[in-house]
């Protein structure tokens, strides 16, 4: 009788070293579903690879000879000696791997719980498992499932609530100042790897337009080219600030920039129109005395980090929640497969 | 009309609108809030005696009910302008303090509640206009004058003024939203003050 099996590897019990020695890439998919299918006892077959994760779902008739086969397959692919990936691989068999492809599409096997790509990445692998011919019933009503499964737990819980990462929580925070972030104007002072990751994500989100300063203009140019924008000079810094609604700053400077006296003169320019400062510079460059003012919202980085662990906590709260789908689409798997069990289905 | 009627009326009047709100606006926390505030009302308006004020059989009616349903509607337009900038102040203060949870999450932007103010107001305002004429007219058909200078009256008066001038300081004077929503919240507790004086004094 065909049984349920899994093979994988994943952040828990393999570093990003050996992980991405078995990550198989979109295009390589279909070829290696096929490698695989070929392989004896082996009857239904599915991978889903991610940064995090490489699983292979199969169905067969002999659990050992054909995890066997597909470790040795996955250490050819590797081309790691046979040690290499000792240790590395985890197995499940019946209800156990129904079990994990649902808390994988539910977000709460992932490394940020709640994370919204894994849900799209498991729906590419089964649409991808399925126009290669390499899934049957018991896997697509599997998959199904646990699609059903993911997209529930986002739906019915805060598991994938509240912003937990520096970059999406800036642009959150945004959110709950400004209603519509296409009708404001966002300036960045200074560069750096993470004020740009906030800023690209406040553009990617529709802002109006980009200013881009910095002590050298032609850097600012630079930047003001990869972000579509406009590159002004450091001296005219004030001036700007009388436009713009969100600032992201992050200069190497070792003193304050911007302080509560120049901040509240450029206030009394913006008719009362709120300002948003996204400190992300260490040393600081806004005052913290800045965010005293009226309509002025000041964000340091360990503002920002302090809410990306609050909502991390939030989501974990969530996870019983997320649990008890599961369970309840366990149950309404197992219905199905008691019922084609009677009618003689699945062999 | 009697405290007690009044109150209820305008229990009624606050869900009414709220579900125009949430379904047009979308906003998940309004529902909590304007059940407890309606529930609230409910209770503390149960406390008074239920007197029910004799009606003169033969007052024009329909003019009588244009100014009972527009006071009404703007009353209840008030309410929820209160209640947006209630919310507004409360928003604010989470993110001066940095103090967010999952909360702010499900509060609408400050940028939005402030233009529900707005939005409130400036329905309320015409609907009270309305409510205060249909009101004069009916006074002038049973009574003979348009107006008696009662408290009553007076405190429609002082809505009207206050109100009006909300919106003209909105789009004239370029008053920040802050500003304009503590005014809000001082004038309307003002209106209520003035309101319960008029009715308990």
């Amino acid at each position: 009788m065909q049984q349920l099996s899994l093979l994988g590897i994943n952040h828990k019990t393999a570093p990003i070293e050996l992980r991405e020695k078995v990550y198989i890439p979109e295009t390589r998919l279909s070829v290696t579903l096929a490698g695989i299918k070929k392989l004896p006892k082996i009857n239904e077959c599915l991978i889903l690879s991610t940064c995090n994760r490489t699983e292979v779902y199969l169905t067969t008739t002999n659990q050992g000879q054909a995890t066997e086969q597909l470790i040795s397959f996955l250490v050819k692919l590797s081309g790691l000696g046979k040690n290499g990936l000792r240790g590395c691989f985890y197995k499940n068999e019946g209800l156990a791997v129904v079990d994990q492809i649902m808390r994988v599409a539910a977000g709460i096997d992932s490394m940020i719980v709640g994370e919204g790509q894994v849900l799209k990445q498991v729906k590419d692998a089964f649409q991808i498992a399925q126009k290669s011919k390499a899934t049957g019933a018991l896997l697509n009503t599997v998959f199904n499932r646990a699609i059903s499964a993911g997209k529930r737990a986002r739906a019915e819980t805060d598991i994938s609530r509240g912003a937990v990462s520096v970059s999406s929580t800036a642009v959150a925070l945004a959110r709950n100042i400004f209603e519509d972030l296409s009708h404001h104007q966002i300036m960045i002072i200074g560069a750096g790897k993470m004020s740009e990751l906030a800023a690209k994500q406040l553009i990617s989100c529709g802002i109006k337009s980009t200013l881009v300063s910095n002590r050298t203009f032609t850097k600012a140019q630079e930047l003001a080219v990869q972000f579509a924008g406009t590159a002004v000079r450091f001296d005219d810094l004030e001036k700007h600030l009388a436009q713009v609604d969100i600032v992201i700053s992050s200069t190497g400077a070792p003193h304050f920039l911007l302080k509560q006296e120049a901040v509240a003169k450029i206030m009394a320019r913006r008719f009362g129109r709120p300002i948003f400062f996204i400190d992300i510079a260490v040393p600081r460059d806004i005052d913290p005395k800045v965010g005293e003012l009226e309509d002025v919202f000041l964000y340091d980085i360990d503002d920002l980090g302090k809410l990306v662990e609050v909502n991390k906590r939030e989501r974990a709260k969530e996870i019983p929640k997320v649990e008890k789908i599961i369970f309840e689409e366990k149950e309404r798997l197992m219905k199905w497969y008691n019922s084609r069990l009677e009618r003689g289905g699945l062999r | 009309m009697s405290f007690y009627a009044f109150v209820f009326l305008l229990v009624w009047v606050l869900l009414l609108i709220f579900l125009i709100v949430k379904y047009h606006f979308q906003l998940r926390v309004f529902g909590p809030g304007a059940v407890l505030l309606t529930l609230l009302l409910g209770v503390f308006v149960l406390t008074f005696p239920c007197a029910v004020s004799s009606a003169d059989s033969n007052l024009p009616g329909i003019v009588l009910i244009c100014h009972a349903l527009f006071s009404f509607l703007s009353y209840g337009a008030f309410t929820l302008a209160f209640c947006s900038a209630s919310l507004y102040v409360a928003h604010e203060r989470l993110l001066k303090n940095k103090s967010l949870g999952l909360l702010q999450q499900h509060l609408p932007s400050l940028e939005a509640l402030a233009e529900l103010c707005f939005k409130f107001v400036s329905v309320g305002v015409p609907l009270l206009s309305l409510g205060i004429l249909a009101g004069a007219i009916w006074s002038n058909l049973t009574y003979g004058y348009y107006l008696s200078f009662r408290p009553k009256e007076l405190w429609s008066i002082f809505s009207w003024l206050f109100f009006g001038g909300y919106l003209a300081l909105h789009q004239l004077a370029g008053w920040s939203k802050h500003k304009l929503v503590y005014l809000l919240i001082f004038g309307s507790l003002l209106v209520i003050l003035f309101y319960m004086g008029v009715q308990l004094l």
